[in-house]
Protein backbone atom coordinates (compact mmCIF):
# COMPACT_ATOMS: atom_id res chain seq x y z
CA UNK A 1 0.00 0.00 0.00
CA UNK A 2 1.33 3.71 -0.59
CA UNK A 3 0.19 6.94 1.12
CA UNK A 4 -0.66 10.50 -0.16
CA UNK A 5 -0.68 13.25 2.22
CA UNK A 6 -2.00 16.51 1.09
CA UNK A 7 -2.71 19.89 3.12
CA UNK A 8 -6.23 20.98 3.79
CA UNK A 9 -7.69 24.08 5.55
CA UNK A 10 -9.03 23.19 9.36
CA UNK A 11 -13.27 23.85 8.27
CA UNK A 12 -12.44 21.63 5.05
CA UNK A 13 -11.03 18.89 7.67
CA UNK A 14 -14.10 19.76 9.97
CA UNK A 15 -16.38 19.62 7.29
CA UNK A 16 -14.72 15.58 6.27
CA UNK A 17 -14.89 14.70 9.77
CA UNK A 18 -18.73 15.46 10.37
CA UNK A 19 -18.94 13.53 6.88
CA UNK A 20 -17.24 10.32 8.24
CA UNK A 21 -18.83 10.42 11.23
CA UNK A 22 -22.13 10.44 9.92
CA UNK A 23 -21.43 7.86 7.42
CA UNK A 24 -19.48 5.38 10.15
CA UNK A 25 -16.09 5.46 8.49
CA UNK A 26 -12.35 7.09 9.18
CA UNK A 27 -11.37 10.49 6.91
CA UNK A 28 -8.88 8.78 4.93
CA UNK A 29 -11.46 5.99 4.18
CA UNK A 30 -14.29 9.18 3.18
CA UNK A 31 -11.91 10.72 1.40
CA UNK A 32 -10.03 7.70 -0.66
CA UNK A 33 -13.86 6.76 -1.14
CA UNK A 34 -14.64 10.22 -2.68
CA UNK A 35 -11.65 10.04 -4.95
CA UNK A 36 -12.19 6.90 -6.72
CA UNK A 37 -15.43 8.02 -7.20
CA UNK A 38 -15.05 10.82 -9.25
CA UNK A 39 -11.62 9.80 -11.17
CA UNK A 40 -13.71 6.37 -12.16
CA UNK A 41 -14.84 7.68 -15.16
CA UNK A 42 -11.96 9.48 -16.22
CA UNK A 43 -9.69 5.94 -15.75
CA UNK A 44 -12.07 4.41 -18.42
CA UNK A 45 -11.83 7.17 -21.12
CA UNK A 46 -7.86 7.24 -20.30
CA UNK A 47 -7.04 3.65 -20.09
CA UNK A 48 -9.03 3.32 -23.44
CA UNK A 49 -7.26 6.64 -25.56
CA UNK A 50 -3.59 5.25 -24.01
CA UNK A 51 -3.93 1.51 -25.29
CA UNK A 52 -5.74 2.86 -28.97
CA UNK A 53 -2.38 5.38 -29.16
CA UNK A 54 -0.32 2.10 -28.49
CA UNK A 55 1.63 3.84 -25.22
CA UNK A 56 0.19 1.07 -22.81
CA UNK A 57 -0.47 -2.34 -23.40
CA UNK A 58 -3.64 -4.26 -22.42
CA UNK A 59 -2.73 -5.03 -18.68
CA UNK A 60 -1.84 -1.73 -17.79
CA UNK A 61 -4.92 -0.25 -19.36
CA UNK A 62 -6.61 -2.55 -17.57
CA UNK A 63 -5.21 -1.66 -14.34
CA UNK A 64 -5.94 2.15 -15.15
CA UNK A 65 -9.75 1.53 -16.21
CA UNK A 66 -10.15 0.26 -12.58
CA UNK A 67 -12.92 -2.20 -13.98
CA UNK A 68 -12.96 -5.71 -13.16
CA UNK A 69 -11.57 -8.02 -16.28
CA UNK A 70 -15.15 -9.03 -17.81
CA UNK A 71 -16.31 -5.16 -17.10
CA UNK A 72 -13.18 -4.08 -19.28
CA UNK A 73 -13.55 -6.65 -21.98
CA UNK A 74 -17.26 -5.82 -22.48
CA UNK A 75 -16.48 -1.47 -22.58
CA UNK A 76 -13.52 -2.62 -24.84
CA UNK A 77 -16.30 -4.18 -27.50
CA UNK A 78 -17.89 -1.21 -26.98
CA UNK A 79 -15.27 1.06 -27.76
CA UNK A 80 -13.47 -1.22 -30.55
CA UNK A 81 -10.12 -0.14 -29.43
CA UNK A 82 -7.59 -1.89 -31.36
CA UNK A 83 -4.05 -2.90 -28.97
CA UNK A 84 -1.10 -1.47 -31.38
CA UNK A 85 0.74 -4.52 -32.50
CA UNK A 86 2.98 -3.82 -35.41
CA UNK A 87 2.63 -6.18 -38.59
CA UNK A 88 5.90 -7.48 -38.17
CA UNK A 89 5.45 -8.76 -34.45
CA UNK A 90 2.63 -11.05 -35.42
CA UNK A 91 4.53 -12.62 -38.88
CA UNK A 92 7.58 -13.37 -35.99
CA UNK A 93 4.50 -14.92 -33.78
CA UNK A 94 3.23 -16.86 -36.96
CA UNK A 95 6.64 -18.23 -37.88
CA UNK A 96 6.85 -19.60 -34.38
CA UNK A 97 3.35 -21.30 -34.77
CA UNK A 98 4.95 -22.73 -37.88
CA UNK A 99 8.13 -24.11 -36.26
CA UNK A 100 8.17 -24.42 -32.39
CA UNK A 101 7.78 -27.89 -31.19
CA UNK A 102 5.99 -27.90 -28.36
CA UNK A 103 6.58 -31.44 -27.19
CA UNK A 104 9.75 -29.96 -25.24
CA UNK A 105 6.74 -28.39 -23.10
CA UNK A 106 4.84 -31.07 -22.26
CA UNK A 107 4.66 -33.18 -19.29
CA UNK A 108 6.83 -36.56 -19.08
CA UNK A 109 3.21 -38.67 -18.63
CA UNK A 110 1.43 -36.72 -21.31
CA UNK A 111 1.03 -38.12 -24.59
CA UNK A 112 2.46 -37.30 -27.81
CA UNK A 113 0.67 -34.90 -29.89
CA UNK A 114 -1.00 -36.00 -32.51
CA UNK B 1 10.69 -26.93 -19.91
CA UNK B 2 8.40 -25.19 -18.80
CA UNK B 3 5.12 -22.99 -20.33
CA UNK B 4 4.54 -19.18 -18.37
CA UNK B 5 1.39 -17.52 -18.70
CA UNK B 6 0.91 -14.18 -17.52
CA UNK B 7 -2.41 -13.36 -15.31
CA UNK B 8 -3.75 -11.59 -18.45
CA UNK B 9 -3.54 -14.76 -20.36
CA UNK B 10 -5.68 -16.48 -17.00
CA UNK B 11 -7.95 -13.79 -16.90
CA UNK B 12 -8.73 -13.92 -20.88
CA UNK B 13 -9.24 -18.16 -20.26
CA UNK B 14 -11.23 -17.22 -18.05
CA UNK B 15 -13.40 -14.84 -20.01
CA UNK B 16 -13.94 -17.58 -22.64
CA UNK B 17 -14.74 -20.43 -20.06
CA UNK B 18 -17.52 -18.38 -19.05
CA UNK B 19 -18.61 -17.52 -22.11
CA UNK B 20 -18.65 -21.06 -22.54
CA UNK B 21 -16.47 -20.57 -26.12
CA UNK B 22 -13.50 -23.06 -24.37
CA UNK B 23 -11.92 -24.38 -21.73
CA UNK B 24 -8.08 -24.02 -22.52
CA UNK B 25 -7.22 -25.49 -18.79
CA UNK B 26 -7.90 -29.14 -20.78
CA UNK B 27 -5.26 -28.43 -23.31
CA UNK B 28 -2.88 -26.79 -20.88
CA UNK B 29 -2.86 -29.43 -18.12
CA UNK B 30 -0.72 -31.45 -21.14
CA UNK B 31 2.13 -28.85 -20.12
CA UNK B 32 4.48 -28.75 -17.57
CA UNK B 33 3.37 -25.17 -16.04
CA UNK B 34 5.53 -22.79 -14.45
CA UNK B 35 4.92 -19.66 -12.96
CA UNK B 36 6.54 -17.23 -10.46
CA UNK B 37 5.55 -16.11 -6.81
CA UNK B 38 4.88 -12.67 -7.77
CA UNK B 39 2.48 -14.25 -10.74
CA UNK B 40 0.75 -16.47 -7.89
CA UNK B 41 0.45 -13.27 -5.84
CA UNK B 42 -1.40 -11.77 -8.80
CA UNK B 43 -3.71 -14.73 -9.53
CA UNK B 44 -5.17 -14.47 -5.87
CA UNK B 45 -5.03 -10.68 -5.87
CA UNK B 46 -7.67 -11.47 -9.17
CA UNK B 47 -9.33 -13.82 -7.73
CA UNK B 48 -7.91 -16.45 -10.50
CA UNK B 49 -7.34 -19.28 -7.54
CA UNK B 50 -11.09 -21.27 -8.26
CA UNK B 51 -10.26 -20.87 -12.17
CA UNK B 52 -6.46 -20.85 -12.71
CA UNK B 53 -4.73 -24.50 -11.48
CA UNK B 54 -2.19 -23.12 -8.47
CA UNK B 55 -1.70 -26.47 -7.65
CA UNK B 56 0.01 -27.64 -10.81
CA UNK B 57 1.97 -24.52 -11.48
CA UNK B 58 5.63 -24.90 -10.44
CA UNK B 59 7.44 -21.90 -9.24
CA UNK B 60 10.44 -21.31 -10.97
CA UNK B 61 12.83 -19.89 -8.37
CA UNK B 62 14.28 -16.06 -9.13
CA UNK B 63 16.79 -14.55 -6.30
CA UNK B 64 16.86 -10.86 -5.47
CA UNK B 65 20.13 -10.88 -6.61
CA UNK B 66 19.60 -12.71 -10.41
CA UNK B 67 15.97 -10.20 -10.58
CA UNK B 68 18.31 -6.95 -9.98
CA UNK B 69 21.24 -8.15 -12.60
CA UNK B 70 18.63 -9.24 -15.35
CA UNK B 71 17.16 -5.53 -14.94
CA UNK B 72 20.00 -3.94 -15.45
CA UNK B 73 20.73 -5.85 -18.35
CA UNK B 74 18.02 -5.42 -20.10
CA UNK B 75 16.63 -1.74 -18.41
CA UNK B 76 13.37 -2.36 -20.39
CA UNK B 77 11.74 -4.77 -18.21
CA UNK B 78 11.60 -1.70 -15.64
CA UNK B 79 8.81 -0.61 -16.95
CA UNK B 80 6.31 -3.43 -16.33
CA UNK B 81 5.14 -4.25 -13.14
CA UNK B 82 6.93 -6.92 -11.00
CA UNK B 83 4.88 -10.03 -11.77
CA UNK B 84 5.59 -9.39 -15.72
CA UNK B 85 9.37 -8.70 -14.74
CA UNK B 86 10.09 -12.35 -13.41
CA UNK B 87 8.26 -13.97 -16.22
CA UNK B 88 10.11 -12.62 -18.73
CA UNK B 89 13.35 -12.92 -16.66
CA UNK B 90 12.74 -16.69 -15.72
CA UNK B 91 11.21 -17.23 -19.30
CA UNK B 92 14.32 -16.02 -20.36
CA UNK B 93 16.87 -17.74 -18.51
CA UNK B 94 15.23 -21.44 -18.77
CA UNK B 95 13.94 -21.04 -22.03
CA UNK B 96 10.07 -21.25 -21.12
CA UNK B 97 7.49 -20.71 -23.68
CA UNK B 98 5.92 -17.63 -22.40
CA UNK B 99 2.01 -17.17 -22.85
CA UNK B 100 0.62 -13.81 -22.85
CA UNK B 101 -2.07 -11.84 -23.58
CA UNK B 102 -0.58 -8.69 -22.96
CA UNK B 103 0.97 -6.33 -25.70
CA UNK B 104 3.59 -4.35 -24.15
CA UNK B 105 4.49 -8.25 -22.56
CA UNK B 106 4.47 -10.07 -25.97
CA UNK B 107 6.37 -7.13 -27.72
CA UNK B 108 9.20 -6.60 -25.03
CA UNK B 109 9.47 -10.66 -25.10
CA UNK B 110 9.85 -10.57 -28.64
CA UNK B 111 12.32 -8.90 -28.63
CA UNK B 112 14.25 -10.49 -25.71
CA UNK B 113 14.09 -13.18 -27.72
CA UNK B 114 11.79 -14.74 -25.91
CA UNK B 115 9.67 -17.67 -27.55
CA UNK B 116 5.88 -15.94 -27.10
CA UNK B 117 2.50 -16.64 -28.39
CA UNK B 118 -0.40 -14.43 -27.56
CA UNK B 119 -3.62 -16.51 -26.73
CA UNK B 120 -4.94 -16.52 -30.09
CA UNK B 121 -1.97 -17.90 -31.97
CA UNK B 122 -1.56 -20.08 -29.27
CA UNK B 123 -4.70 -21.75 -29.99
CA UNK B 124 -4.27 -22.03 -33.43
CA UNK B 125 -0.75 -23.62 -32.38
CA UNK B 126 -3.24 -26.31 -30.52
CA UNK B 127 -4.99 -26.57 -33.09
CA UNK B 128 -1.99 -26.92 -36.16
CA UNK B 129 -0.02 -29.49 -33.62
CA UNK B 130 -2.69 -30.85 -30.94
CA UNK B 131 -5.61 -32.13 -30.72
CA UNK B 132 -7.81 -29.12 -29.79
CA UNK B 133 -10.55 -29.19 -32.64
CA UNK B 134 -10.28 -26.35 -35.43
CA UNK B 135 -14.06 -25.99 -35.36
CA UNK B 136 -13.56 -24.63 -31.56
CA UNK B 137 -10.74 -22.02 -32.74
CA UNK B 138 -13.00 -21.04 -35.24
CA UNK B 139 -15.55 -19.97 -33.07
CA UNK B 140 -12.70 -18.58 -30.86
CA UNK B 141 -11.69 -16.18 -33.56
CA UNK B 142 -15.16 -15.54 -34.16
CA UNK B 143 -15.86 -14.55 -30.48
CA UNK B 144 -12.67 -12.61 -31.17
CA UNK B 145 -13.65 -11.04 -33.66
CA UNK B 146 -16.94 -9.73 -32.36
CA UNK B 147 -15.37 -8.29 -29.46
CA UNK B 148 -12.52 -6.47 -31.04
CA UNK B 149 -9.69 -6.78 -29.16
CA UNK B 150 -7.61 -7.95 -31.42
CA UNK B 151 -6.69 -6.35 -34.60
CA UNK B 152 -8.74 -7.50 -37.68
CA UNK B 153 -5.39 -7.50 -39.79
CA UNK B 154 -4.18 -10.08 -37.01
CA UNK B 155 -7.70 -12.34 -36.86
CA UNK B 156 -7.46 -12.59 -40.65
CA UNK B 157 -3.98 -13.89 -40.65
CA UNK B 158 -4.68 -16.33 -37.54
CA UNK B 159 -7.76 -17.41 -39.66
CA UNK B 160 -5.78 -18.10 -42.47
CA UNK B 161 -3.13 -20.14 -40.84
CA UNK B 162 -6.01 -21.95 -39.37
CA UNK B 163 -7.66 -22.72 -42.47
CA UNK B 164 -4.21 -23.96 -44.14
CA UNK B 165 -3.15 -26.29 -41.15
CA UNK B 166 -5.39 -26.61 -38.54
CA UNK B 167 -6.37 -29.92 -37.44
Amino acid sequence: MEQINFRLRSDEKKVLQVLAESRGVSVPELVKGAVLKEIAPIRVELAFQLLQEGKIGRKRAWVLSGLNYHEFMVEWSKRGAEEVIPDEATDKELELVKSLDLKKFLRAESPAPE
Amino acid sequence: MFVLIDTCFWMHAQELFNADVLDLRSPLSFFRLGTTEEVLRELKRFHLEDFAPMVDLYVLPLSKGEWDDALRRNPTLTEFDPADQTLAIVALRDKCLLLTDDGDLFLESQALGIEVYRLPAFCVKLARDFDLPKRIVAQCLRYWESAGCYKKKDIKKWKAELQLNGG
